[in-house]
């Protein structure tokens, strides 16, 4: 049986240059976990810096090989992890559950 | 500052009314006291008097009788005859006094002094002024010991008045006192809260002090940093200038216009670039990046990054493999990274081929059908070492525009996808007005005069459509081209309206809806 420890963290409003230490922070939390779901529910829009920070998160996820899923709620958010090319990289979901599914969590009934 | 300085003044005034009172109700207190025991020891003085003209007077009755007995000739009745209304006077006045006063233990005694007077004037008085020389004895045995106990009585009451005056002194001297320790109590504490307080104000006016020399610093550090950024942002223009003042390549029938406006907020210098180099006779390669962050350090990574993608172009010329080239580059040499596109037209083909890195995506029109942006993705260059990147071929028409731009003009409004909107708008909008500076159009269209955050960079890259004329180049002034003058084969100035605004208005509703 897969266990279940996925690390949650969740990022909210405008994600811009002022807040790129905030960020680098939140993402180093969760460097080591084997799972990581990031929510960005409530993001609207990032500025290419954060979406820097994102980038290098992916980088080293991919070296440490933790899963990593990506919530995103807004259209206009996603749009700019496309130009980034994030949703390649990503694998990125609009429902918490299906996020949580993808991470190996068991279903909750 | 002001409100530390209004309550230190209000505090001040506070004190200073609170002990001006106080000092005026103690000055008060003590004048009514003095002016009590004054009035006191006045009364006791007349009271004094009373009594002794009582015993003066009875005195005088008594010389006015022994003078009858002693002579038998009435002239020495005199003064006895005058004491007598005098010493019923003052009787009743001292009477009169000792209720007022309070000192009714002094009333038996005058009681008693006039008992006995009248008991002297009954049995000493008139046997004598009946009969002088058979009575003349009884002021010897008789008179003596009333008129002693008529003494004795008045000694009683003086000394009662002289007990009342002790009293009422030290009355006044213990009130006088009390008012003396309250204000000598009340001065103190004003002294001591004064004391508190031009402590605190010391302490106070160190810490303004201390805040006034940090802002100080504050502010010098500002000047400083505010001359070491203009210092840069003076290299940064100089990198950038670099590429905006080159001109664009003039093929037949490939059409390109460019804008570059640097951010509104002059703080900024941004890494955005564009590029356009003609490879051969028939094909022109055309980029555009962006590095992320602002400032001189991105305008040398944007510099770099774009002599690189010169220089993998002229290796070779997939755009898949300018980016990897480039990429690999960055991903060792910079901690910046870059998003860019990369592409050729080819003028024979009508053709287009580009690669994306993270980059916005370019925004194809073609006559007859509605703009759409093409496909992007790929992640920017420099994030990972050995990142893919894919070439798109589009089979492109005559009329046809491609625009490439950087973030700043969709992402004015932090709503990317309105930004997107409004992009399609205003490149629909510059096909119908046949503008031939598109780029510059399109900027003016997006932002209409508004202050700009971030540095945009515009490139179009098109075919001349099929009612198209060609460039007419005056050899000394080739930049004309692309600031657009032309004219047909006629030499006559062509109208601005090249395209009927039935398509292109058709195309504009659409995306407004």
């Amino acid at each position: 049986m897969k266990p279940a420890s996925i690390a949650v963290i969740t990022l909210d409003g405008e994600l811009e240059i002022g807040r790129k230490a905030e960020i680098r922070d939140t993402l180093q939390m969760v460097e080591s976990a084997t799972s990581v779901l990031i929510d960005f529910s409530d993001v609207t829009y990032a500025d290419s810096t954060t979406l820097a920070e994102l980038m290098r998160f992916h980088g080293e996820a991919d070296t440490r090989n933790v899963s990593v899923a990506l919530l995103v709620g807004h259209r206009r958010f996603a749009r700019l992890l496309e130009y980034a090319g994030l949703s390649q990289a990503f694998a990125v979901f609009d429902s918490r559950a299906a996020a949580l599914s993808y991470l190996g969590a068991p279903k909750t009934t | 500052m002001i409100a530390p300085a209004r309550r230190s003044l209000v505090l001040t005034a506070l004190a200073a009314a609170v002990a001006l009172v106080l000092l005026i109700t103690s000055g008060v207190l003590v004048r009514r006291y003095v002016s009590d025991a004054f009035s006191a020891y006045e009364a006791t003085y007349q009271m004094k008097e009373l009594a002794d003209a009582a015993v003066k007077l009875q005195l005088d009755q008594e010389t006015g009788i022994r003078g009858l007995a002693a002579t038998g000739d009435r002239e020495f009745l005199e003064p006895y005859a005058e004491a007598t209304a005098p010493l019923e006077r003052s009787y009743e006045k001292l009477d009169e006094a000792l209720r007022a006063a309070g000192l009714r233990e002094a009333l038996p005694f005058l009681e008693d002094a006039r008992k006995t007077h009248a008991i002297w004037l009954d049995r000493v008085a008139k046997p004598v002024l009946s009969e002088p020389h058979r009575n003349a004895l009884r002021i010897e045995d008789y008179g003596k010991k009333l008129v002693d106990h008529y003494r004795a009585d008045f000694d009683n009451i003086d000394s009662t008045l002289r007990s009342h005056d002790r009293t009422v002194s030290e009355q006044v001297r213990t009130s006088i006192d009390r008012i003396n320790v309250f204000l000598a109590v009340f001065v103190t504490v004003l002294a001591l809260a004064a004391l508190a307080y031009g402590a605190l104000q010391i302490r106070v006016a160190g810490r303004l002090a201390e805040q006034e020399r940090v802002a100080e610093d504050e502010r010098r550090q500002r000047a400083e940093l505010r001359a070491a950024y203009e210092a840069e942002k003076r290299v940064a223009d100089t990198l950038q200038e670099a590429f905006t003042q080159r001109s664009l390549p003039l093929l037949e029938p490939l059409r390109f216009s460019a804008s570059y406006v640097p951010a509104t907020e002059d703080t900024k210098v941004g890494g955005d670039w564009y590029d356009a180099m003609a490879l051969s006779n028939n094909r022109v390669l055309f980029a555009i990046g962006d590095v992320t962050g602002h400032g001189i350090e991105a305008a040398v990574t944007m510099n770099q990054a774009r002599q690189l993608l010169l220089a993998a172009a002229l290796v070779d010329s997939d755009p898949a493999s300018i980016l990897s080239r480039v990429n690999a580059e960055i991903a060792t040499q910079s901690a910046r990274l870059v998003t860019a596109i990369a592409g050729i037209a080819d003028a024979d083909k009508y053709e287009f081929t580009y690669a994306v890195a993270g980059h916005p995506p370019p925004v194809l029109l073609e006559p007859g059908r509605p703009p759409h942006f093409l496909e992007c993705g790929s992640v920017a260059l420099g994030a990972l070492p050995f990142a893919g990147y894919v070439t798109r071929r589009i089979q492109s028409v005559p009329g046809a525009t491609l625009v490439l731009y950087t973030d700043g003009a969709v992402e004015h409004s932090r709503n990317v996808l309105e930004g997107e909107e409004l992009l399609l708008k205003a490149v629909v909008e510059a096909a119908e007005q046949g503008e031939v500076d598109k780029a510059a159009f399109i900027h003016r269209a997006i932002f209409q005069g508004r202050s700009v955050g971030d540095d945009v960079a515009i490139l179009t890259v098109g075919f001349a459509g099929e009612k198209d004329v060609g460039l007419v180049l005056s050899a000394d002034n080739a930049q004309t081209a692309f600031s657009g003058r032309i004219e047909d084969s006629t030499g006559r100035p062509k109208p601005r309206k090249q395209q009927g605004r039935g398509f292109w208005s058709e195309a504009a509703r659409r995306i407004a809806s």
